[in-house]
Order: C-alpha cells, then structure tokens, then sequence
C-alpha cells in the first residue's frame, strides 16, 4: 500500500482507537512508516486555511482579510477571529470580506464584516469604519441590517452584524432578471422605507445598490445592509478627487466627487428601480469613466422601451429620482415610500385576491405579523 | 491584445507548452499596462498595479474559461502552469530587490515591493511540489491546477479526469504532504 492510501484509510476512521488498531496491522514491523503516518495526520490537523484560497484570488486583493484569521478550533471552519468561530465567506467587495460566523459565547449565527487590509492600515478609513458602524448601529428598522457590534482592537476593525439568511437582490436579478411590477413595487417600498430610518438618524448610505440589499428568506422581507462603509473605503484612497461608491449606481454628485445629502441614496435608489424594471443598470458604459460620464450627463433609455407594462407614474417615479440636481428629486425617502405603498394597496386591493402574492400580501397582514405601515 | 489570439491559436492546436508560454506573455503585457498607468497617475495616489494586474488576469482566465471550457480542458492546465512561474519568478524578484540593498530603479519595482503576498511561502511551496510531482504527479498537478491554477475542485477533477470524491481525498493528502514538507525544510528565509 501506497503512503497516500495508508495515510487517507486513516483519515477515515475517526475513532481514535480504530485508527491505531489500523495503523498497528498495516505497519505492523515497520515502525518508521507508522511514524511518518502519525506525523502527517498531525500536519492534517494543524493545516488550517493552507492552501485553502488560490494564490491569484489572495494576490487580487480578495482574500487577504483570510491570512489574519486564527487557527480554526472546529473542523470544516475557515478559522477564529476573537470568540467567533468563521463558518463561510458571504461576500467581497472594495471594503473587505463579509463572514458567516458563529458567536461562541452568545451562542448565534452572526455576520462580521472586516474591513480589507489596505484599508486597515489607513488611520481615516478605521475611523471612519467605527464612527459609520456606531451610528448604523443607532438605526433600528425592519428593514435595515441591525448592528450588533465593532470592534477595533485587533489588527482589522471589524462589525458584527444580524446574519440575514437569504440572497442579494443582485443574485435574484442575475438568475431571473427584470422582477414583475407587484415585486418591483414591494422591494422598492421597503427600501424606501429603511433609507428613510437611517436618514432620520442622519445616516447616508452613499452605495444603494443591488448587491447591498437582502432579500430574506421565506418572510418575504427586504433588508439594507452596507450603511455608509463606502466612505471608509474612499478613506483609503487619496483625499482629493475621492469617489465613493459603485459608479453603476451612483448619484452625479458622487460622480463629481461633490458634497452629497440623503438625496444621493435617492439617485441611487431610482437606478436600482430601474434595475428592477429593466433587468439592467440604467447608466452603462465601457469603462468606470464612461458609466460616471453616463451619470452626469445621459438620460436613460426609457423603461417602456423595453418594459411596456410599466406605469407612468412609477417611470415618472424613477425619473423624478433621477433628476440631475439633488434639489429636483424628492425631498425625502419617505415621500418616496408614501407614493409606492399608496400605489401598491390600490393596485393590488383593485385587483383583488386574484392578485399575486407579493401584492396581495400588502392589503393584509404581512406575513411576519407585523402591522403594515401604510400611509396614503 | 494579439498574444491572447494567439494564445487561442495555440490551444485549439493542443499545445500546452505553447500557451503557457503565451499566458506568461499576456501576463507581462498587463503589467506593463500598469507600468504605464503607475507612470501617470498623480503622486502620493495608492494605486495597487500588481493588484490591478492579477485582477485583469483572473477576469481573463475566467472568461477564457467560461467560452472554452467543454473542449480545453488543457487550457487550464496551461494557465495553471503559467501561473505558477509568473508567481514564483515575482516572489523571487521580490526577495532578490529586498536583499539586493539597491533601491529598487523603477517605480513598479517599488510597488511591488508594497504589494501583498499570499500566506503561503511561494518558493518554499514551489520546491516542495517540485518534489511531490516525483513521488506523485497526481496530486502534485491537482494542487498546480487548484492553487496556481484558481479551479474548484471539481473543475481540477474533470481536467484531471477524477471523480470529485477522488479529487477531494488527493487533495487532502497533498497539501499535508506539502505542508509537512515545508516544515521539515526548516523556517524559509522570511522574504
């Protein structure tokens, strides 16, 4: 038998007595062979995330926030970060990875965002990661991500937050593309809803965008997550000229690298409402530079082109958000969520039970049982 | 960019050598685009070039993979190859600029100097599967194929020609083996 076949009948058995019953028989008179499979299941033991993340994918940037983790305590983990053990990575993006983790002292499944490396090591994007964690965390909402926790005593900041079980609204637009309108209408309110609990607490999100809204499972809720970070990953870059944000998504404001208000989560929040409609971003280009340029200056194509079922006023909704100037939109998320639920209960309650569930669910008690907040 | 055409070329008539070969030069081409982009940006901005060009490189790969992927399998054992000497030349030209004392001439020398590393030590790695291709080419090309090469699993099993359940039992010997063989070479020259 080959030392890979001895090594890997082994690791089968996990018994600690059947494998040294094992061990005995197959070297039997042989001593050094046994010695050398005991020190290789030993290394087995202690190899941790080895190996575990191709070398590329570490170098691109993605995955250096892995190489800080501790050793894992349990098998099948990714590793230990304080008293969470790390159980799967939920996402990447330009301000760090995003984890599954378990709490071991609380006992509850949590998700911990940590901030990438190279911003770590940027004093005003620390700052700025905490300062925007403790005040996301002031936000209570159904329908944003609650915030456990930062901390910032280690060698990466990071932030504990709700772990959500269900998929990105991006997910859901790659694998079935444009929603219909009575989804449409339901996730942009409840959107709508949790911009207008933050700003009221004075926090900008700055990076409405598909990717940063959850859509639960089973309860049908939809919740944001993501709040204000992309200011900490503007940190790590040069002072002047910053742009924060996904430049997809973004307002011309950001675009410009001007002073933003709340009103640029509008912007945003139209072009994800386009998004909705269309199954595509309404400003597109080749480049980051042609999509800001689109920003600043393009008027999209109209939704009817493509989507002819799509009612005036939600295009006018959606244009109305995309106004050039801040001080054309809408003045606030709420006016924006006031419009949507009006016309959300009339179109459904007009259409009956017949009505799909997304709608219908609306004229009455909403599935979680908690009374809907209507105001027309 | 004529050398991916050519780099095609040199898949679909079978030769892995060859594209390698050719991957190592798209390599270089990218990252004399940074070069160059690193020369014109204004000063003091944190720009990554080595980033930008790994993720240029892997945007590539993976395009590649997703057009070619039913008939080339050789592809991937290609660029794997190819990886796995552009990473470890860099991590030796990286040591060699660290200990050679001169200030480093140019400034995507000097970027590369700041720029991340993966965990592993890449040189002692490359020895140790060096050594492992001798006593088991197997697992030695699946861990070229995964690690250097960025597949799943699975994906490494079919270019292999395994099952995954195989796939997964010759990788969990083989990073042991590595691993315990890098231990055994004593601690590496902290480069």
């Amino acid at each position: 038998m080959t030392e890979r076949a001895i090594f890997l009948s082994a690791l089968d058995l996990e018994d600690r007595a059947a494998r040294a019953a094992y061990l005995g028989a197959v070297c039997a008179g042989n001593p050094a062979l046994r010695q050398r499979i005991e020190q290789l299941l030993q290394t087995y033991r202690e190899a941790g995330a080895f190996l575990d993340v191709p070398a590329m994918q570490q170098l691109a940037g993605d995955d250096q926030v892995l190489t800080f983790l501790g050793p894992p305590r349990e098998p099948g983990t990714l590793g230990r970060l304080d008293h969470f053990e790390v159980l799967e990575v939920l996402g990447r993006g330009g301000t760090g990875m995003v984890f599954k983790a378990r709490d071991t002292v609380l006992q509850r499944v949590v998700a911990i965002k940590v901030l990438a490396p190279r911003l770590a090591a940027s004093a005003t994007a620390r700052q700025r990661f905490v300062r925007q964690a403790q005040a996301a965390a002031a936000v209570r909402d159904d329908h944003v991500v609650g915030t456990h926790g930062v901390t910032d005593d280690g060698p990466l900041p990071y932030l504990v937050m709700e772990h959500v079980a269900g998929t990105t609204l991006e997910d859901r637009i790659k694998q079935g593309g444009a929603l219909d309108l009575g989804e449409v209408l339901r996730i942009g309110l409840q959107v709508a809803r949790g911009l207008a609990a933050a700003h009221a607490q004075g926090l900008i999100h700055r990076d409405i965008k598909p990717g940063n809204i959850l859509l639960e499972d089973g309860v049908g809720r939809v919740k944001i997550t993501d709040f204000g970070l992309a200011r900490a990953a503007a940190a790590g870059l040069a002072e002047r000229d910053v742009i924060a944000g996904t430049p997809l998504f973004m307002s011309p404001e950001q675009a410009r690298a001007e002073p933003t208000d709340h009103r640029t989560d509008l912007f945003s929040l139209g072009s994800v409402l386009y998004t909705l409609c269309t199954g595509r971003p309404p400003f597109r280009g080749d480049s980051t530079l042609a999509v800001l340029k689109s920003v600043c200056e393009h008027t999209p194509r109209p939704i009817r082109d493509s989507r002819p079922d799509v009612p005036d006023w939600l295009c006018d909704l959606i244009s109305k958000l995309h106004a050039k100037e801040a001080c054309n939109r809408f003045a606030s998320a709420d006016e924006v969520a006031d419009l949507l639920s009006g016309h959300l209960l009339a179109s459904s309650c007009s259409r009956g039970p017949q009505g799909s569930a997304a709608e219908s669910s609306h004229c009455g008690p909403r599935p979680n049982g908690q009374p809907h907040r209507v105001r027309v | 960019m004529s050398d991916v055409s050519l780099l095609l070329d040199a898949v679909q008539h079978d030769d892995p050598c060859e594209a390698a070969e050719l991957l190592t030069l798209v390599y270089d081409d990218l990252r004399r685009l940074a070069a160059h982009r690193l020369a014109h940006e204004a000063p003091g901005q944190t720009l990554q070039p080595t980033a930008l060009v790994h993720e240029a490189y892997l945007r590539l790969l993976r395009d590649e993979a997703a057009a070619h992927w039913d008939g080339l399998p050789h592809f991937f054992a290609a660029a794997a190859e190819a990886m796995r000497r552009i990473l470890v030349e860099n991590a030796r030209r990286k040591r060699s600029l660290k200990h050679g004392g001169q200030r480093p001439r140019r400034s995507l020398e000097e970027a590369e100097l700041l720029a991340p590393e993966p965990r592993e030590n890449l040189l002692a790695l490359d020895e140790a599967l060096t050594a492992l291709a001798t006593t088991d080419p197997a697992a030695a090309e699946l861990v070229q194929l995964r690690y250097f090469g960025g597949l799943s699993i699975p994906e490494a099993a079919q270019v292999l020609g395994i099952s995954p359940r195989t796939a997964d039992r010759l990788w969990a010997y083989a990073r042991t083996w590595l691993l315990d063989r890098i231990k055994r070479d004593g601690p590496q020259d902290p480069s």
